[in-house]
């Protein structure tokens, strides 16, 4: 993003004031009607006191008919405060609002855009902290901003009125509130260094709680649930002593919030009533200095927050910004090559895995996380790790391929896909959700992802589902188990076409049964195209035309499954190490026939008798629908 | 949902029992805040006697002094009295709340075995983390401020009554519009304002899972699509935001003119009482006063009612657990003769479901392994969790040395039968007090012991503080196969005669399988073992197996017998040795 000018929509990440007027300047209309609106509200409750000292001075005092004048007036500045008040709530809100629901914007949409870089150095929760806290404490900065310029402006006018009247005495407010303001920031100080700690106490004690229902069924069946209690209500106690700690301050604080405006009050009035006795001001004025003094609380209370939410804002911005400026891992070279031709050959010079066009290419390492390497490195998601081992697609280095095209044609899909909440349909339907103008028709679409789903064998999983395709699946597609979520987001690569399809350990949650069902229909539906799966089951690898056997992450040889397991050499007892395991006396030793000795899934080998006739389905129906309901 | 939630009523009791069980704090509290108010109502007070002084002609300067003066005091004896009563109302909300969470976790812990092993967690995880923290703003704050509100808005009509009640009539004047719009407004903004929540959950949500799953979204290019979703996600927010700002762009401006307009209603209405004699211009002016200082506690007391309907929402799901029946009543000193265990006649049925289990005789030897095996849906775990004495049969028996194993208290039941699951879970602690969950009391050398039963004590040794090393989320993470291992040597620890194992799943580490066989293996030596068998080779490596169909035990016996008497089992080894079952 840097390199690129700041625009309207382009956010200035140059430094936190930059940043702040830049989302200033997309909601200039708010503020100022929030400062237009806050100055006459607040002027609206200087006027009051006035008014009503005029009201009594020259209305209830001097008996006379004005009184109905003062109190129309009194009623009209009511009628303006109302409006104003509510005028400036919408401006307050609008402004809190815009500003925080853009900020969730930009990190949301800088977050799908950044791909894995973003989790890279920050965790998940801290980055959807941004969005759930650090967002309404930027936002609430552009709501105090306006009502501290009305607060400023009201107390500017109250002081003048007070000056006119007599220099002394405006003179005191003038500087007496802006001190007393100080003083009350400055003891707020302390507070929040307790609050700070009560804070982190709760989220002790939270976790503790968290934790304690996260494992309760071990600790009802097993026990401890006594001493776990226990620990919690110690916990809890903590809690209560860091609130109570919290408290005896915050009372003080309270106290001196009466005690300290008070005084100042006290000394205006007595100053004041000194002015009467010698006759230069009125009782009625009396009264609309006592107003005033009170008045002048309200924007004094505004100062003091205004305070505590920019501490809080600029640490929130600083936190926003540190978001926004991660970087892709992988972007677009100055100048890009053309992509190879359909069909160009894939070769991944560290490990020398060669990929070949329209074959079936199985990976398999001793240690599976190097094989992942292996394959995630073809779908080039960090350049920096290319440096040292390059992947070659047609001769050319792809780092050098404009993103955008590799991503279309070379997809890989890594051991934990995420599923997304929405409609499953268009979860699952990519290129669509690549772009909403894709062209297709509604039936076209459902018999397309009909056809993946059954290719992931899921059919079942959307079968069960009230709505089917239809159905609205909640975030991060929670409500499926992990064998479910493997299979639809099977189907959904599948749905890409891509030229290039590489699936790292796409069967790793699924029973054998399943297992065996998706390497046949996978070998269907990618006849002739290049596939690429890493797995270490011989179901799967069965399927493929050819097994890249590694040893740390380097080929030591390639054969077929048919083949390597009959192969009598260093690279065949390295891959029936990999492939066989024996557990049970019940299961064939090392050599044989491994296809059939791999699984002994009662489910598996239960369903496949009812199927041959081996074992008759009885009539109550389908077992399946029976018991665990 | 499987946890009650409390009707309003519940909540209101619990509510009240609270608040009466406090009464002499909140007496106390409410007293000091009585006198403190009484201290800021001089200032008004003060004022209308000097306006009146001066008017008489009878004020001096030491009169100036001696108001200035008491005004000071006044504001002492309020700051240094409001001190006291509002530290102790925040005392009081800070036990009170601590009281709360408390007892709704003793509750949680003493949950019937039955509702944990089905209700799952997330509904409780949500009750003990969000419904908790929601209502500390009502409870740490709200109760306080409230009562300071509640008392000051008295105290202040009160004085203005006793100023001249005549004069003071004039403020109710806004008192039907108050109670009008707020009814109105309250009526609507709860839900609008839980409306607003669930939509700020929702756009958290989908933020996370972006974030979470970035790395899949820039794998296939579906960036484009996740951002139209977040956009939805602002646009709902910002349409609730719209909606409970629509109420109060209503509310306030009517709040702030009911309490405007009386203050002008004491004035026209004070002069037409002055004019009569029935008023002094000081009376008006204090009363006029008294009316603009009620606006600050009005409002926060009606400010408070949102935050007490959100409250009172998370309130009845938090004591709703405290509904859920008690699954047994065991009888305290019901004592087994041995460790056999006997299954007899046992039928059971869901709650208006049809029978699963339909008359099961089952007889397992001390010290005998048993498999049992069936297609799934056969009531294999069902059967499991009745032997473990989750559930009670709806019908016949389950003993354990002659007594009814769901009659024998948790933690006697425990030492006989235990349900083994690959559930683990790592307690955030000390290694130590994770394995002394099962033995409290145990020294380090039995923990030792059980650590190298399943074959662990190597690599806790290795750890920097051995046994002492804090594990868990936020300490040490191990990995599943060393939790797996924790929590086997738990059962060790444990040493229950009988086990009931029911691996639902694969072991989830391949490479770590085979050590955890053997840990297995080891902890189930000299052990009375029913296994719900998931593959063919545990039943065969069993002393016998029964074969279970739609609920019924249709073969019982050793593996060679089976397979000899050529039914279900025999069929099904048989397709296991001949086929390429692999390839359906």
């Amino acid at each position: 993003m840097s390199g690129t000018a700041p625009s309207a929509d382009r956010p200035n990440l140059e430094s936190v004031p930059r940043f702040l007027l830049w989302q200033a300047s997309r909601q200039k209309r708010f503020l100022i009607g929030g400062v237009t609106f806050g100055v006459i509200w607040m002027l609206c409750q200087a006027l009051w006191p006035y008014l009503l000292g005029r009201a009594i001075d020259d209305g209830v005092a001097a008996q006379s008919a004005e009184v109905w004048l003062w109190c129309g007036l009194l009623l009209a500045v009511a009628v303006v405060q109302a409006v104003s008040g509510a005028l400036r709530h919408r401006m307050a809100v609008k402004n809190l609002v815009r500003a925080s629901l853009h900020i969730g914007r930009l990190i949301g949409h800088h977050s799908a855009e950044t791909g894995s870089a973003i989790t890279a150095t920050t965790p998940s929760g801290e980055i959807v902290a941004t969005v759930s806290t650090d967002a309404l404490s930027l936002g609430a900065m552009f709501d105090v901003v306006a009502r501290l310029s009305g607060g400023i402006v009201a107390y500017l006018v109250v002081s003048a009125i007070m000056l006119a009247t007599s220099v002394e005495l405006g003179l005191v407010v003038l500087i007496g509130v802006p001190v007393l303001g100080g003083l009350l920031a400055l003891l707020l100080r302390p507070l929040q260094t307790r609050q700070t700690v009560w804070r982190e106490q709760t989220g002790l004690l939270t976790t503790l709680g968290a934790d304690t229902v996260a494992g309760l069924r071990v600790l009802r069946g097993i026990g401890g649930e006594d001493e776990f209690i226990a620990r919690y209500a110690a916990r809890s106690q903590q809690v209560r002593r860091a609130g109570v700690h919290l408290a005896k301050l915050q009372s003080w604080l309270d106290g001196l919030q009466v005690f300290l405006p008070g005084v100042f009050l006290a000394f205006i009035v007595w100053y004041g009533a000194r002015l009467v006795l010698a006759g230069t001001i009125s009782a009625g004025e009396l009264i609309s200095f006592y107003g005033y003094a009170t008045f002048l609380v309200i924007p004094l209370r505004t100062g003091v927050e205004a305070t505590q939410v920019f501490a809080k804002g600029i640490v929130a911005t600083r936190r926003v910004l540190d978001v926004l400026r991660i970087q892709p891992a992988a972007r677009d070279v100055a100048s890009p090559a053309s992509a190879p031709p359909v069909g160009a050959e894939l070769v991944d010079v560290a490990s020398g895995v060669v990929v070949e066009p329209g074959q079936f290419t199985g990976l398999v390492d001793a240690n599976p996380d190097a094989a992942a390497a292996v394959a995630t490195r073809l779908g080039r998601f960090d350049d920096s790790a290319h440096a040292a081992a390059p992947v070659l697609w047609g001769a050319v280095d792809h780092r050098r391929v404009p993103i955008r095209e590799l991503r279309k044609r070379i997809v890989v899909s890594d051991a934990h896909p995420h599923l997304f909440g929405g409609a499953l349909i268009d979860g699952l339907d990519v290129k669509r959700a690549r772009d909403p103008a894709f062209e297709g028709t509604e039936t076209g679409q459902f018999r397309a992802v009909s056809r993946a789903v059954d290719d992931a064998a899921a059919t079942e999983t959307v079968e069960g589902l009230p709505d089917g395709l239809r159905q609205t699946v909640a975030e991060r597609g929670r409500s499926f188990s992990g064998g479910q979520r493997q299979r639809l987001s099977l189907a959904r690569v599948l749905l890409t076409d891509a030229e290039v399809l590489v699936l790292i350990e796409p069967t790793s949650a699924l029973d054998a049964h399943t297992e065996s069902q998706i390497a046949t229909r996978l070998r269907h539906a990618r006849e002739g195209r290049t596939t690429v799966v890493v797995s270490a089951s011989p179901l799967v690898l069965d399927r493929m035309d050819i097994i890249r056997v590694m040893q740390d992450g380097r080929v030591v040889g390639s054969g077929s499954h048919a083949e390597l397991l009959r192969r009598e050499d260093d690279t065949g007892y390295l891959y029936r190490s990999i492939v066989a395991r024996t557990v049970s006396a019940a299961e064939p030793a090392e050599g044989e026939e491994l296809d059939d000795a791999s699984t002994g899934a009662i489910d598996t080998l239960w369903y496949a008798a009812e199927h041959t006739g081996a074992i008759p389905v009885y009539s109550e129906g389908h077992p399946d629908a029976a018991a665990d309901r | 949902m499987l946890l009650p939630i409390a009707d309003t009523r519940t909540v209101r009791q619990e509510a009240a029992r609270l608040l009466r069980h406090h009464g002499r704090t909140l007496t106390s509290v409410v007293v000091l805040h009585t006198l403190a108010s009484l201290c800021g109502l001089a200032g008004p007070w003060l004022i209308g006697r000097i306006v009146d002084a001066i008017a008489s002609g009878t004020a001096t300067l030491t009169t100036v002094n001696l108001v200035a003066l008491a005004l000071v005091a006044a504001f002492a004896g309020q700051g240094f009295i409001s001190r006291f009563a509002q530290q102790r109302a925040m005392v009081l909300g800070e036990t009170v709340f601590a009281a709360l969470r408390e007892r709704f976790m003793a509750t949680v812990g003493a949950l019937p075995l039955s509702t944990v092993e089905r209700a799952g967690t997330g509904d409780l995880l949500s009750r003990t983390t969000s419904d908790i923290q929601s209502i500390a703003q009502t409870v740490r704050f709200g109760v306080p401020r409230i009562l300071v509100a509640g008392v000051t808005t008295i105290l202040t009509i009160i004085a203005a009554l006793l100023t001249n009640p005549l004069v003071a009539l004039a403020l109710f004047v806004g008192v039907p519009s108050i109670v009008a719009v707020s009814r109105w407004y309250l009526r609507r903004s709860g839900r609008g304002y839980q409306r607003q929540l669930a939509s700020f959950a929702r756009l958290t949500g989908v933020v996370s899972e972006t974030v979470e799953g970035a790395h899949t979204i820039e794998a296939l290019s579906i960036a484009p699509a996740q951002q139209r979703k977040i956009d939805a996600a602002l646009h709902e927010r910002r349409e609730t935001e719209r909606y409970t700002l629509g109420l109060r762009t209503v509310w306030l401006p009517s709040m702030e003119l009911s309490f405007l307009v009386p203050i002008v209603a004491v004035i026209a209405w004070g002069a037409w009482l002055v004019q009569a004699g029935d008023a002094t211009v000081g009376e008006v002016t204090a009363v006029a006063l008294y009316g603009t200082q009620l606006i600050g506690p009005v409002n926060e007391l009606l400010g408070w009612m949102d935050e007490i309907q959100i409250g009172a929402t998370a309130l009845s799901r938090i004591i709703g657990v405290a509904e859920v029946p008690p699954d047994r009543h065991p009888i305290p000193d019901a004592r087994p003769s041995d460790d056999t265990l006997l299954a007899r006649d046992v039928r059971y049925a869901y709650p208006h479901g049809r029978d699963v289990l339909h008359g099961i005789n089952l007889d397992p030897e001390v010290g005998e392994r048993l498999a049992i095996v069936g297609p799934s849906g056969s009531g294999k775990s069902t059967l499991g969790r009745l032997l473990a004495g989750i559930d009670t049969p709806t019908d016949g028996t389950v003993t354990v040395g002659g007594v009814r194993v769901v009659d024998l208290p948790l933690e006697r039941l425990r030492t006989h039968v235990a349900l083994v699951t690959q559930e683990h879970h790592v307690f955030v602690g000390t290694l130590a007090q994770n394995l002394q969950l099962a033995a409290p009391g145990a020294d380090d050398g039995m923990l030792e012991h059980a650590l190298s039963v399943v074959g662990a004590l190597e690599w806790v040794r290795s750890l920097p503080t051995g046994l002492q090393t804090v594990v868990g989320s936020g300490g040490v993470l191990l990995t599943p196969a060393q939790a797996q291992q924790v929590a086997l040597a738990r059962l060790v620890l444990l040493d229950p005669q009988t086990l009931v194992l029911d691996e639902a799943t694969s072991l989830l580490d391949p490479n770590a399988a085979r050590t955890l066989e053997t840990a297995l293996e080891r902890v189930l030596a000299g052990r009375t073992v029913v296994a719900i068998a998931h593959r063919l080779h545990t039943a065969h490596d069993a002393d016998r197996v029964a074969v279970m169909r739609d609920g019924h035990i249709v073969e019982l016996g050793h593996h060679d017998e089976l397979v000899a008497a050529g039914g279900d089992y025999a069929a099904l080894w048989a397709s296991w040795h001949s086929s390429d079952s692999g390839h359906a």
